[in-house]
């Protein structure tokens, strides 16, 4: 039950948005999937700084791993199968 | 109507719901072309306490393609920033609003303008023509806003180059009887001959008579548009001529939180747009016309064949029998309506209609957008409400002034009466050439029922409707059995005495199309004899609503 809830927090706050609990959770989890598809990530995803306003990650695609991450008036691509299909465990789960 | 409403999305997000552009060589400074893009359709005047504004999350944008390759070449972007100055009361105002910075007022609304050339990107410009520019309020009402024509003269602003701007509040200006086209196309003024009807004719009925819009007006120098920065004085010249259309965008994401705010983000999409009016309406079927918002005009080539083949040209001769035969024969011929593609996708190339032309480019892309000829002068004297088909070649479809009756010119080419234009061999149906929606009592008529507010200069569309003289209709529906003889008058609509069904089958109305191109050669020839800016004289006589006896 503990972990569902985990699990619902870390929906909300990384697909609606919220401010900067979404940026630094979804942060680690791209992070921590580095290594496993590197040739599908950009950049931005393994270094750099860290947005620290609201931001939208939306699964356009799971099948693909095409996730449109927003944030201001800018959107990035980015491609990740694994973390798609993560998130997409996620919204399965939340289901219950 | 035009464009309000016209697509199902659109029709849930009025602030960003274009519904109407016009484009036109200022009649008093012709030197310029006033661009308007409408927003907010059908606003009720007595809107309080939250009166009608722009959207601070809407991109609002006016797009100018000079070299016709269906890309816009310059974009006028407009933003609005709204401010709660007393946030500790319900009210919009909280005295009179005696002036634009009136402490009286608390609900202000601001707007920032910028100008983008070539997508502003590594070849392009982006320079901001004026920030936090006042708006005016709304009209409320006499203890509210009792003078509020002074109030909207201290919202338009001087820009930099010569450019005015206003934007806000303004009395509709657009009039057509949606009651009744949408009622299966049952113009009042032809109804004793529709198949579905037993009602005798009828004037037509303004369906947005007393309702306001949210208007964006910009006047800019003409030479501020053309592709080669010169000011355009030949109607041959293909610098002369532009493309205009609007859009509205809005952020891709948008969260609603729990606290009542609302978090945007991501970039702007396309969520409305227009150039011609009745486009996406009339011609775009209902399952793609939320698509059609969302593409640019370049890609309009997919449209061609809800233009080719248009459903309302094919309707007319099943809801009108016998009224059009002409038409019925072109259709089933299943030829292309090359006019239309012309007239809405790419312009009217030179050779058609002698002594002009606005087509766009070489013509080759295909896109709906408004086409200004800017070469051509502005008709001061007696301009026809029919614009080209009235032989004023100053009028739609070259480009759109706020009071070409649009929906009829567009409802008699829908009915062949250009047709000629592409095939000379063609007759048009007489009734193709009567057409009218019964609010105007001629070509010459700008004053069809609430049209009365259109102003001779900036920013053309007249003072909104108060709200505290909100009209109050609550005439009940007829009972049955009971016989509805049309709407209150509401214009001089020249054939409310009703049409006779042989004189229109026989001919004995001139479908105008015919003779077309060479009676507006004839009147561009005279006007261009005069000097720039000066009235034309030569301005159409012709009364195709002559009414006809009963």
């Amino acid at each position: 039950m503990a972990e569902h809830s985990s699990r619902r927090n870390f929906l909300r706050h990384a697909s609606i948005g919220t401010a900067v609990a979404g940026a630094t959770v979804l942060a680690p989890i791209a992070l921590g999937r580095n290594a496993a598809s590197a040739q599908n990530r950009t950049p931005a995803a393994t270094s750099g700084s860290v947005h620290q306003g609201p931001l939208v990650a939306y699964v356009k695609n799971a099948h693909t791993g095409e996730i449109a991450v927003m944030a201001g008036e800018r959107e990035i691509v980015h491609r990740d199968p694994q973390l798609a299909a993560q998130l997409g465990r996620i919204a399965a789960t939340s289901k219950s | 109507m035009s464009s309000h409403k016209e697509a199902p999305a659109i029709s849930n997000d009025p602030v960003a719901d274009n519904t109407d552009v016009y484009a036109f060589v200022s009649p008093d400074r012709p030197d310029t072309v006033t661009l308007i893009a409408n927003f907010s359709p059908l606003e009720d005047p007595a809107g309080g306490p939250n009166f009608d504004e722009f959207g601070d999350d809407v991109l609002y944008e006016i797009h100018i393609d000079n070299n016709g390759d269906g890309l816009p070449d310059i974009t006028y972007q407009f933003r609005f920033t709204t401010v709660n100055t007393i946030p500790s009361t319900f009210l919009y105002n909280v005295g009179t609003i005696e002036s634009i910075d009136s402490k009286n007022w608390n609900r202000r609304q601001f707007a920032t303008v910028t100008r983008v050339s070539n997508g502003g990107g590594k070849d392009g410009t982006s320079q901001q023509l004026g920030s936090n520019l006042p708006c005016p309020p709304c009209n409320i009402g006499p203890l509210s806003t009792p003078n509020y024509a002074d109030l909207a003269e201290q919202a338009i602003h001087t820009l930099p180059g010569g450019c005015k701007l206003f934007t806000g509040q303004r009395a509709e200006g657009f009039y057509v009887d949606i009651g009744a086209i949408f009622d299966l196309a049952d113009l009042r003024p032809f109804q004793n001959l529709h198949v579905g009807s037993s009602m005798p004719a009828a004037p037509g009925v303004n369906g947005p008579k007393a309702k306001n819009i949210q208007s964006i007006a910009l006047q800019v120098p003409a030479c501020d548009l053309t592709a080669n920065g010169k000011a355009p004085t030949s109607v041959t010249d293909p610098n002369s001529t532009i493309g205009v259309y609007a859009t509205a965008s809005r952020q891709r994401s948008r969260m609603f939180e729990d606290d009542g705010t609302i978090v945007n983000s991501g970039p702007f999409v396309q969520v409305s747009r227009l150039g011609n009016p009745l486009f996406n309406e009339v011609l775009v079927p209902i399952s793609k016309k939320d698509f059609f918002n969302s593409q640019a005009p370049v890609n309009d080539k997919q449209f061609a064949g809800d233009v080719a083949t248009p459903e309302l040209s094919q309707l007319l001769p099943v809801l009108y029998p016998g009224v059009f035969p002409n038409l019925a024969a072109l259709n089933a011929s299943g030829k292309p309506r090359a006019d239309l593609l012309a007239i809405l996708l790419t312009g009217i190339p030179a050779g058609i209609v002698p002594g002009f032309q606005n087509v766009t480019g070489n013509g080759s892309v295909q896109a709906d957008m408004l086409r200004l000829n800017m070469a051509i002068p502005p008709t001061l004297q007696s301009p026809s409400n029919l614009g080209l088909i009235g032989m004023d070649a100053a009028g739609f479809p070259n480009g759109r002034r706020v009071f070409d009756d649009v929906t009829t010119i567009e409802l008699r080419a829908l009915a062949g009466a250009t047709y000629p234009l592409v095939d000379k061999t063609y007759t048009p149906d007489a009734a193709a050439g009567a057409i009218t929606q019964g609010l105007t009592s001629s070509n010459t008529d700008v004053t069809a029922d609430n049209t009365v507010h259109y102003l001779p200069c900036f920013p053309y569309l007249g003072t909104p409707h108060g709200g505290y003289y909100n009209p109050d209709d609550n005439t009940p529906a007829p009972d049955l059995n009971t016989t509805p003889l049309g709407g209150p008058d509401t214009g001089l609509g020249g054939s409310r005495h009703g049409t006779d069904t042989t004189k229109v089958i026989g001919g004995t109305v001139l479908a105008t199309a015919a003779a077309l191109a060479g009676a507006t050669a004839l009147k561009y020839q005279a006007r261009s004899t005069t000097p720039a800016g000066a009235a034309s004289s030569t301005g159409s006589t012709s009364d195709d609503h002559t009414p006809v006896a009963p």
